[in-house]
């Protein structure tokens, strides 16, 4: 070992260990730096384990050199052989520790990649349950959303059809089961009379006629439904209307039936208008029949009359034959007065019209029968309407009907005497005029009531009236586009007196324009024989 | 006294109507056919017309339009089973003098004959 000059190489060995010192210092406290800026980097912490333990094993074996070596130089190698074995030993421990680090960093490898393989299935499964949670949230919304929008929808049906129910005019009900109306609208209650909700009624309550509600009940659980029928409910009061009847059986799952819903139509005034109809249809075919027959009996009756007057001429008077020729006269013109009321009922004849106050055509007409009715103990009284407008009519014809309606009183009162009322108003807007003729006599049958307008129907006895008093009344009143209806017995009689009729007769009061229109004929300077009546000038 | 044309569709009732009227010194022409009567009216001087209004073809408005048309100051007495208020102004605006409903009394129809031709003279 003399023999060759150690020097360079023991210079070498302890500037090598003390540059090992500190380089291996430098690139642990660099790998610090990293560290500590990214402490997550796994790279940069295994980089400081690894310096680090290079750093000490660098320590370990540097400083175990930089010692023997200047031992050596102080000449005691004899310490050195003794700490030697230590210094190997610190070195081997090291060095093992550099290796463990090395490897750590294989296995920290794959934990951490491992480890970022379940962080990103975590971040993944973390993604997918947001996106979940999100996809739930919006048809959270949604669901909420569509509820509001079928609960509207639901109350708009629910209103439209409450609204129908409740704002027909016609009866609407809905009867459970056993046959009580759970609910019926206001319209139905009205119809029967009673107030809204006021009693709990019963199908039994409603049909007027005994098992009908069981026949509704059969029908329904037949067929299902009732269309239109035509039947006769009570009202409160036990009168009965008519009404037309549509009805829908409820069923229930089971097919068992659980009531019925039902709809039913007021008839009463169809009927009442119907009737009107089929009777001023009766009369119009009565009249252009009765025309007819008159207007062709009117000319062979004006030849009879016509030559059994001229024969007249060549009899002296007083002769038998001048005297039976007077009656064959009297006769013609007897059946000519027929014939002119059966024209004037079909309102065939002239007319005359023109501006006229009702008031004095009522005064006229007691002026005339106010003796006549006195011998019967008839007391007239006439109420009239100071302001009652002028309508537009013909005097003769109007006074005619009131001539016919005091008759008719007269002859009801005859053997009782009475009181008879005239009586004139108008209505409250001012368009109709009303004039009532009432009597306390014996009234007219329920029967009589529909017939007395027919013409020839007469309660009088045989020869006292031709029966066409009312009828032509009823043309004359038509004419003047008016009505005439009657009521008997009159409602609110005078204690102590019969009720009696009334008649009321309704005419209509036209503007200036239209008279100007109609009563244009009034100056008219034409008459005849039967048109005196059309005479005005 | 007057020539007078009487028109009407049934026989009996237009001869009635002359012999009244004949009784009284009229001299009466009666027709039941709007032709003829037509024909001698417009050949013949005539001073009162009386005219049905239903006749067989034409109607006694037709004829009377007709009449006045040839002879503007002819007296016209309109005479009818069927009176209405339309008739009734139609045949006044063609110029009749009166409008009579059959069947028609004796006197009356004097009395209107006396009065429509003291209109004339």
């Amino acid at each position: 070992m003399n023999g060759l000059p150690l020097l360079p190489a023991i210079i070498v060995d302890i500037f090598g260990s003390a540059a090992n010192i500190v380089f291996s210092f430098l690139a642990w406290r660099y790998a610090l730096l990293l560290v500590k800026r990214q402490p997550d980097n796994f790279v940069w912490g295994y980089l400081h384990y690894v310096t680090f333990a290079i750093a000490a094993f660098a320590i370990s074996r540097a400083v175990g050199h930089l010692v023997k070596q200047f031992l050596m130089i102080g000449g005691r190698a004899d310490i050195w052989l003794e700490i030697s074995p230590y210094s190997g030993g610190f070195n081997t421990l090291f060095m093992i520790s550099v290796a463990a680090v090395m490897i750590f960093y294989h296995k920290g490898v794959q934990a951490y990649e491992l480890l970022e393989h379940e962080a990103g299935k975590l971040k993944n499964a973390n993604k997918n349950l947001a996106a979940a949670a999100n996809q739930l949230r919006d048809l959270n919304q949604n669901l909420e959303h569509k509820v509001l929008e079928r609960t509207e929808e639901l109350s708009q049906s629910e209103k439209k059809f409450r609204h129908l129910f409740s704002a027909s005019k016609d009866m609407v009900f809905f009867s459970d089961n056993a046959g009580r109306l759970v609910d019926m609208n206001d319209s139905g209650f009205e119809m029967l009379g009673y107030d809204e909700g006021a009693k709990e009624l019963c199908l039994t309550d409603l049909f007027a006629g005994p098992g009908q509600a069981e026949i509704y009940n059969s029908m329904l659980g037949r067929d299902g439904y009732i269309k239109d029928l035509n039947l006769e409910f009570t009202r409160r009061d036990g009168t009965a209307i008519s009404v037309l009847l549509s009805a829908t059986a409820i069923f229930g799952e089971g097919g068992e039936m659980l009531g019925s819903e039902a709809i039913a139509k007021d008839l009463t005034k169809v009927k009442t208008m119907l009737e009107q109809l089929g009777a001023s249809e009766k009369m119009a075919s009565v009249g252009q029949m009765a025309a007819g027959v008159a207007h062709e009996i009117n000319t062979p009756l004006g030849i009879i009359l016509g030559y059994s007057q001229l024969l007249m001429d060549d009899f002296p008077e007083g002769s038998e034959q001048h005297e039976s020729l007077q009656v064959i006269e009297r006769q013609t013109k007897a059946s000519r007065k027929i014939v002119a009321d059966l024209l004037k009922f079909s309102r065939q004849s002239g007319s005359s019209r023109q501006l006229i106050s009702m008031n004095e055509v009522l005064a006229d007409v007691v002026a005339v029968t106010e003796h006549t009715l006195g011998l019967s103990h008839i007391n007239v009284q006439l109420d009239v309407d100071r302001e009652l407008p002028m309508i537009c009519g013909d005097p003769e014809k109007l006074r005619q009907v009131f001539v016919n309606l005091i008759n008719n009183a007269h002859h009801a009162m005859q053997d009782t005497g009475g009181r008879l009322y005239l009586q004139s108003s108008r209505d409250k807007d001012g368009r109709w005029i009303l004039i009532k003729v009432r009597d306390t006599g014996c009234g007219i049958s329920e029967g009589n009531q529909a017939r007395i307008f027919d013409p020839f129907f007469t309660t009088k006895p045989v020869g006292q009236g031709t029966g066409l008093g009312l009828s032509v009344s009823y043309g004359i009143i038509h004419e003047h586009g008016g009505r005439i209806e009657v009521e008997s017995p009159a409602p609110d009689p005078d204690p102590g007196m019969a009720a009696g009729t009334i008649f009321q007769i309704t005419l209509p009061v036209r503007s200036a324009q239209e008279l100007d229109t109609i009563c244009r004929g009034d100056g008219m300077n034409f008459s005849g024989a039967d048109f005196a009546g059309g005479h005005s000038g | 006294m007057a020539e007078i044309l009487v028109l009407d569709d049934v026989f009996d009732a237009a001869v009635l109507v002359g012999k009244i009227l004949t009784r009284k010194g009229h001299t009466v022409h009666t027709f039941t056919e709007e032709q003829d009567a037509i024909d001698f009216f417009m050949e013949n001087t005539v001073d009162l017309v009386i005219l049905d209004i239903r006749l067989k073809k034409m109607t006694g408005l037709d004829v009377l339009a007709l009449f006045k048309a040839h002879s503007p100051g002819v007296r016209v007495i309109m005479l009818t089973g069927y009176p209405t208020e339309e008739t009734a102004i139609h045949a006044k605006s063609l110029g009749a003098d009166e409008y009579c409903v059959k069947p028609i009394d004796r006197d009356e129809l004097l009395e209107k004959a006396e009065k429509v031709l003291a209109g004339v003279r």
